[in-house]
């Protein structure tokens, strides 16, 4: 440790040269001034005492010149002398030191940005104080089983009253509901939550105050909390909201507070309500748990207190042998769970496109450390010491590598911009923290982790590689080429290829996976909907509770088709409980008409619609009829079904409940028509199929269809549903004007009826394939980096190989060996490492194929097409690589390649 | 250089050094008219060798420094001990009096074996 001790030392004088030296002149000028004095003293005149002080002193120049001598640092200082060196070399070859650095850029950008994303979305996404205190409750049944339950009420209250000195909670519950002032009313989504909600969370209000203890207790008066958006959106952004009056599902309700936008939690959540605990604490309710650690208390602390209140509460249960975990999950992890397999695959893309960077780093590196031998070799003849070599070598990749993080961090930067610009607010909207993205702290110093890696992994093949063969050889022979270049040159250039060989398989995967997805998203855009997309604009609606009886929701529908009709651009209208893009939405179970009652039936998606609803969505209606006015309660129950209800109700067979697509079955078969007639019962009600629609298929697993059983709203209306219009073509009117016109019909009618969400179905379906549409770019975006970086990797080595082998191909020419011939010599160098990568590519894309199926529709993971294609390309690509410096090396006159060097 | 004056050794300014900072903190002139002084005019401390080792033993940590005013007024670099240098100062004292007293034996050797 001695050598360490003066290191504070030597660090300050080399850092602040200048003062130094200011300091070390002041001192020997004292020191004169100080023996002048003296001089004066005894007696001397100033002149003279001056002229002696100096005589005593000695030469000032030598003084300074070996104090500096005494502050060299020569490890820190041959450092510096390196690391310049390095810099004039590498501006002697700027397109190769441009080449490693936009590498090792676009591989450190590119992992920057994705790893700040995941981690925003992952661990940090939180935008409240302490987010790292905050967590969520789930209970998982079992151990090991992935996606617990949410607790109940009477979990809830064990814990709210057993943990207090460990963390406070507080429940959530969602609900949707209308909220209105008389005049308009807005369907949202709304949370009642426990008292300590919104301040466990840390939120600050924009206006007014969140809830406080009072407001949760049942005799106080109702009061709720909105958010920015809604209070924007339904009220202007009226500064005097604080003290209006609401009404939330029919009661009143005053408005004591705003929450500004960005600190919406759930991040769904349009507006919040206090909740009574008593009506939390009930058994069989489940709700959201959210707590907040103490201070100093930790996660695990947490939990095992939870699980101990959760055991204590067991024991009184009927079946002690359940075991139950209780999870404490950071606050954001639910963002994880929504795209975990779209996030692993990512993360996985961007690693590999890393290594691929580093490995071309280090591959160039190594070419021109064996270009570079007999400087080498001619230094260490002069006396360098291998150390020192290697020590520049070394210098050398670290200049690289951190020009390559700089410019890799300014990659990340402009690629979470590219992100957050380019991703669809409906995929980002229930991510939290997504607004707040920016380049991550911890992701810029993983940048410079891997700058540091990349620098090590580039400088140290290539720099043992120089020391290790003989000087001698280096320096003897003409041209450092495969003949007199000795082992190191010849490990040299096999590390090379394997590192060529190695990102061929890397890239090829990437290829093929990206090649996968992108194919798999031709097929989601190209396979039809089943509904029309283009000129549907569609506007939910629920009826405030009570207020309609069953008549009643008949007029009223009759009177808002009507005014809807009247609209301009309208050419046709019909209302539906649910779209066909619903995630979810009601089921039924039907069986055949006069079959056992006690069979279950099949489920089926329920849908009642008014009779223009399948022309207005554009459902093709194959067989039969549509729905009539005349269908009505008066009348007979009528049901149109889909094809594939269709061709089982023609079999009577019963098939499996998720049937893969086949483009030939969801048109019906032939035997669709028999089915026209045939009686179903429904919830006891027995209805006679008057039509067959085309099948569509269920959004929310692309790959399965979804059996649906339209019914006429008029033999089972529904309190809440969507009024889907069509345009007359031409689209007439914008949307957002004919939404606004929606509205205005709707609560002219009646103002307590709550408006929803509105959109035009091009848009919810676009939203439905977001996630394989953002994917998909991604992965190709990754790839085509990767296959750059590779196809450069390749050509410099070719490049390198058949410069290192001028003269040897020189000598064949002036043998008599023929262009061709060389020209087939020179390439073979190059593509034996791709076949060799390709062929590993292949075995590695094969596997990791079988971990994306889950994300491919319409394509097997082993595609041949996909394989062909990818295949194919990467090698014509390869094959140009080491076809163009061949070429050069081959047609070169053979008497400049003999005199080469 | 004047008769009945010494060049020190280099091992042995560092020894007077730590033995005259001891005392006090004192800047570099200081230390040099110091030494004279304690030397009785012997000891002739060259600047040339008298900054740099105040230099080398600062990095060796056994001295710091800093700025000072003097009593006239003048800004002045002050050196003093640091534990280290007290350390030292300890250990090189108790080496200089093995060495020299067996300097000093061999010197009074009058010839001959026991």
């Amino acid at each position: 440790m001695r050598w360490l001790s003066g290191a504070g030392e030597h660090l300050r004088m080399l850092l602040f040269r200048r003062r130094e030296n200011a300091e070390m002149d002041e001192e020997l000028l004292f020191h004169l001034d100080m023996e002048t004095e003296q001089n004066i003293r005894l007696g001397m005149a100033p002149r003279e005492a001056r002229r002696r002080a100096r005589v005593a002193f000695g030469g000032l120049e030598g003084h300074r010149e070996s104090l500096r001598q005494g502050r060299r640092w020569p490890l820190l200082e041959d450092g510096w002398h390196d690391l310049r060196y390095g810099a004039r070399s590498l501006r002697r070859t700027p397109g190769f030191a441009a080449t490693i650095v936009l590498a090792l850029a676009l591989g450190i950008g590119t992992s920057v940005a994705v790893f700040s994303v995941v981690r925003q979305l992952v661990t940090h996404a939180v935008p409240f104080e302490d987010p790292e205190m905050l967590f969520s409750v789930e209970i998982a049944e079992a151990p090991g089983v992935g996606i617990g339950r949410n607790p109940t009420g009477e979990e809830f209250r064990a814990w709210r009253n057993g943990a207090a000195n460990a963390a406070d909670v507080a429940a959530l519950r969602l609900q949707e509901a209308a909220i209105g002032d008389g005049t308009h009313t807005a369907w949202a989504t709304a949370y009642r939550v426990s008292e300590g909600f919104l301040s466990i969370l840390g939120v600050r209000p924009l206006l007014g105050r969140t809830f406080t203890a009072d407001d949760h207790l049942p005799s106080s008066p109702p009061v709720v909390v909105l958010t920015e958006a809604l209070w924007e959106r339904h009220f202007g952004r009226d500064e005097n909201i604080v003290g209006r009056r609401l009404h939330v599902d029919g009661q009143p309700h005053a408005v004591v507070g705003v929450v500004p936008r960005g600190l919406e939690f759930p991040s769904i959540a349009e507006f919040w309500v206090p909740l009574p605990e008593t009506e939390l604490f009930a058994a069989d309710l489940s709700l959201g748990v959210i707590g907040r650690l103490r201070d100093g208390r930790t996660p695990t602390e947490a939990r095992a207190l939870l699980e101990t209140l959760h055991r204590a509460m067991e024991a009184d249960d009927p079946e002690p042998d359940r075991v139950a975990r209780v999870g404490i999950l950071p606050l954001p992890g639910r963002n994880a769970a929504r795209s975990d397999i779209a996030v692993r695959l990512l993360q996985g893309a961007v690693l590999l496109v890393l290594l691929i960077g580093i490995a071309n780093g280090a591959g160039l590196m190594l070419t021109r450390g064996m270009l570079r031998r007999r400087e080498i070799a001619a230094r260490t003849a002069l006396g360098a010491s291998r150390f020192r070599i290697v020590r520049q070598i070394l210098a050398e990749s670290a200049l690289l590598a951190a020009a390559g993080g700089a410019l890799g961090l300014a990659v990340g930067w402009g690629g979470i911009e590219l992100l957050r610009s380019g991703l669809p607010p409906s995929m980002t909207r229930q991510m939290l923290g997504w607004a707040q993205m920016g380049l991550d702290a911890r992701a810029a110093l993983f940048s410079l982790m891997l700058a540091a890696t990349g620098a090590l992994a580039c400088g140290l093949v290539p720099a043992l590689n120089a020391v290790r063969g003989n000087p001698a050889a280096g320096l003897g022979s003409g041209s450092p080429d495969a003949s007199g270049g000795g082992a190191g040159g010849r490990a040299g250039s096999r590390t090379a290829r394997l590192l060529v060989t190695g990102e061929v398989a890397l890239s090829l995967t990437l290829l093929l996976t990206a090649g996968l997805l992108a194919r798999s998203l031709v097929e989601l855009l190209r396979s039809e909907t089943g509904y029309a997309t283009e000129g549907v604009l569609t506007a939910q609606w629920v009826l405030p509770p009570g207020g309609y009886a069953d008549d009643g929701i008949q007029r009223l529908q009759d009177q808002l088709l009507e005014r809807a009709r009247a609209l301009p651009g309208v050419s046709s209208a019909a209302i539906t409980a649910h779209l066909p893009t619903a995630p979810f939405g009601a089921t039924r179970r039907y069986r055949t008409a006069g079959s056992d009652p006690d069979t279950e039936g099949t489920s089926a998606a329920w849908r009642p619609v008014t009779p223009d609803y399948l022309r207005t969505m554009g459902i093709e209606l194959l067989r039969g009829r549509h729905f009539r006015d005349a269908d009505d309660t008066a009348s007979a129950g009528v049901v149109i079904v889909d094809a594939s209800i269709a061709d089982r109700l023609v079999a009577e067979g019963t098939g499996p409940e998720v049937v893969r697509p086949d483009p030939a079955r969801m048109g019906g078969n032939a035997g669709a028509a028999d089915a026209l007639g045939t009686r179903i019962e429904v919830d006891g009600v027995s209805r006679t199929v008057v039509g067959v629609a085309r099948t569509m298929l269920n959004p929310v697993y692309p790959g399965a269809l979804r059996r649906t059983l339209y019914v006429p709203q008029a033999q089972a209306p529904t309190r809440s549903g969507y009024l889907v219009l069509r345009d007359a073509g031409g689209s007439a009117v914008p949307p957002p004007d004919l939404a606004r016109a929606v509205h205005e019909a709707l609560w002219s009618l009646d103002p307590d009826i709550a408006v929803g969400a509105t959109a035009t179905m091009a848009d919810i379906a676009s939203d439905l394939r977001g996630v394989q549409r953002v994917m998909a770019v991604a992965i190709a975006i990754f790839a085509l980096i990767s296959l750059v970086i590779t196809i450069i990797s390749l050509y410099a080595l070719v490049a390198h190989a058949v410069a290192t082998r001028q003269r040897e191909l020189g000598i064949r020419m002036a043998l008599g060996a023929g262009p061709r011939q060389l020209l087939r010599s020179a390439m073979m160098q190059g593509m034996t490492g791709v076949a060799i990568g390709a062929a590993f590519g292949l075995l590695l894309s094969a596997g990791i194929a079988r971990l994306v199926a889950g994300l491919l529709y319409g394509v097997r993971p082993l595609d041949p097409v996909v394989f062909t294609l990818v295949l194919v390309g990467l090698l014509a690509l390869a094959l140009l690589a080491t076809y163009l410096p061949a070429r050069r090396a081959a047609t070169t006159d053979a008497m400049i390649s003999l005199r080469c060097e | 250089m004047a008769r009945g004056q010494s060049d020190l050794l280099q091992g042995t300014l560092e020894l007077l050094v730590l033995k005259t900072l001891s005392l006090e903190p004192m800047h570099g002139w200081g230390i040099s008219q110091r030494l004279r002084q304690m030397s009785g005019d012997v000891f002739q401390v060259n600047q040339g060798s008298l900054y740099p080792a105040l230099q080398r033993m600062k990095t060796k940590g056994w001295l710091r420094s800093e700025w000072r005013v003097t009593d006239n007024g003048r800004r002045a670099r002050y050196y003093m001990l640091t534990d280290a240098g007290r350390h030292e100062l300890a250990r090189v004292r108790s080496e200089w009096e093995h060495s020299s007293a067996a300097v000093n034996a061999v010197l009074d050797w009058a010839g001959g074996f026991a």
